[in-house]
């Protein structure tokens, strides 16, 4: 589904981040993208978002090179990214209402978007992320993990194939944070989408990703990763086999975190 | 600021200056009671007519310096090459007190309703551009990203995120220069004109010492800035309504 070919990208400020580096996911996996502060990860989502461009090579997603964000790829921050001003109702409804603004031109909203049922499907995602009845508060109004809910909901309306994420449960508590990775696994599965999450949390990462894609000190060139299949599971939390795999992870990472800091 | 507060603010005023009416006892100071009755007898007349062009200019001035101010102040706000070219401009002649301008507007837009509106908007286009300007550029990027992620380009952005961002600030912008814009009013109605509330406080009651009439004047004016305080808060309610929620 993504292909990342020969992928170089530069900073204005001539500082590498990618060097002709490749990677490929496919349709339906799981991956996580760990690595240490300034290693390129959220750098990396962004250019899958088609929010940057890359200084040379290419990203292709379902063979199409990006020029601009893909209307069904979903992306979801660390902050959210709501709307202060509106309620939890008009948040989740955005996209939607952007697409109406456009209409279908397949270039901002995909050309077989049906939009007449905007308010069943708003209300559909409210109910199924359990945030109906805050649905008329505002984002300050609401608990971190409620944004992020509202988040989600305003990213699965709009139906994507692929959700993008970044650091998304960071700033939650211990308990919300597990709720909503199980909640994310859930809904990955339930809707059929290709998941990479970008996080800087071992645990989260090895908890995710059924591959975990390790960024060092840029500039990156090869793609490292671990394969983690028994990711998701249930009560992986608790198995000897996950701490393992969080210590791996912890030593391939260590090298080029002890450098940066 | 309730209508509660206002009427107590009102009523505290009207007895000192009755106190000071007594205390100084001459005709320059006439007692608010003398003064109410003649803006009763007035309003309806000759003081409702020159209120009411008063208002319109105003009012007219406003809405001019908000329709040129916030799509200016967006895109200084949004573009940066934009703003780098403008910013040097804005920062030397945002401090000029355009009251200053009155001759050149008047010898360039003639002595009608143009040339004074054009002076109040001129006054109001500059301090609700630099908010809004500052505002839009202080957007944090992930909310950008995060919109533009779900599919929004330029025209979309400037519907759903800079324009309700910039609401409150210029929302306070007005509520700042409303007070400004009606003493500006005061000052270009009291040169080539024969309407307006500056032109019957100073030509019509001040220059026939006709002072009960001055002051009544002067109390529709007050009243004229006290409903635009009041009419931006009303719009301040309508249009912001997460501003007050808990």
């Amino acid at each position: 589904m993504i292909q990342v070919h020969d992928l170089t990208f530069t900073y204005p400020n001539g500082s590498a981040i990618f060097e002709r580096f490749s990677w490929t996911v496919e349709r339906g996996e799981a991956w996580a993208i760990i690595g240490p502060s300034g290693c390129g990860k959220s750098t990396l989502l962004y250019l899958l978002a088609g929010l940057r461009q890359p200084t040379g090579g290419q990203v292709l997603i379902d063979g199409q090179p990006l020029a601009r964000p893909r209307p069904r790829t979903g992306l979801i921050l660390q902050d959210y990214g709501l709307l202060p001003w509106a309620t939890v109702w008009e948040n989740a409804a955005l996209g939607l209402r952007v697409r109406a603004f456009y209409g279908p031109d397949g270039v901002h909203t995909p050309r077989d978007e049906t939009l007449d049922d905007r308010p069943a499907r708003v209300g559909q995602w409210l109910r199924r992320l359990g945030i109906d009845h805050v649905a008329h508060h505002y984002p300050h109004q609401i608990s971190g993990g409620q944004r992020q809910r509202t988040a989600i909901a305003r990213t699965l309306v709009l139906r994507p194939d692929l959700l993008l994420m970044d650091e998304p449960f960071g700033a939650l508590d211990a308990l919300t944070r597990e709720d909503l990775q199980n909640l994310t696994l859930e809904l990955r599965a339930e809707q059929q989408l290709t998941l990479v999450l970008v996080t800087h949390n071992i645990d989260e990462a090895v908890f995710m990703g059924e591959n975990i894609l390790v960024l060092g000190r840029p500039p990156n060139r090869e793609a490292l990763v671990v394969t983690n299949p028994q990711a998701g599971g249930a009560g992986y939390r608790q198995q000897d086999a996950f701490f393992t795999r969080c210590n791996e992870l912890r030593e391939l990472m260590g090298e080029d975190a002890r450098e940066m800091a | 600021m309730r209508w509660r507060d206002a009427a107590l603010g009102f009523v505290a005023t009207l007895v000192i200056w009755e106190m000071l009416a007594l205390l100084i006892a001459r005709p320059v100071f006439p007692p608010p009671t003398r003064v109410l009755l003649v803006f009763a007898r007035h309003i309806a007349g000759d003081l409702g007519w020159h209120t009411l062009v008063s208002a319109g200019r105003v009012v007219a001035a406003i809405s001019l310096a908000v329709l040129a101010a916030v799509p200016s102040g967006l895109g200084l706000g949004q573009i940066r090459a934009l703003n780098r070219l403008f910013s040097p401009l804005i920062y030397i002649v945002h401090p000029i007190p355009k009251i200053v301008f009155l001759p050149v507007i008047l010898v360039l837009f003639g002595s009608g309703n143009l040339s004074k509106v054009l002076l109040i908007a001129l006054i109001l286009f500059f301090q609700i551009l630099v908010v809004v300007r500052d505002e839009a550029a202080d957007l944090r990027p992930e909310l950008i990203m995060s919109v533009r992620s779900i599919g929004a380009g330029r025209r979309a952005l400037f519907q759903y995120v800079y324009l309700p961002a910039s609401l409150p600030a210029v929302l306070t912008a007005l509520r700042v220069s409303v007070g400004t814009a009606v003493a500006v009013l005061f000052i270009a109605e009291t040169y080539a004109t024969s309407s307006g509330l500056g032109y019957y406080i100073v030509v019509e009651s001040w220059g026939a010492l006709r002072y009960p009439e001055m002051y009544a004047g002067v109390l529709a004016m007050s009243l004229l800035g006290l409903a635009l305080y009041f009419a931006v808060d009303g719009l301040d309610r309508r249009l912001c309504p997460w501003r007050e929620a808990d």
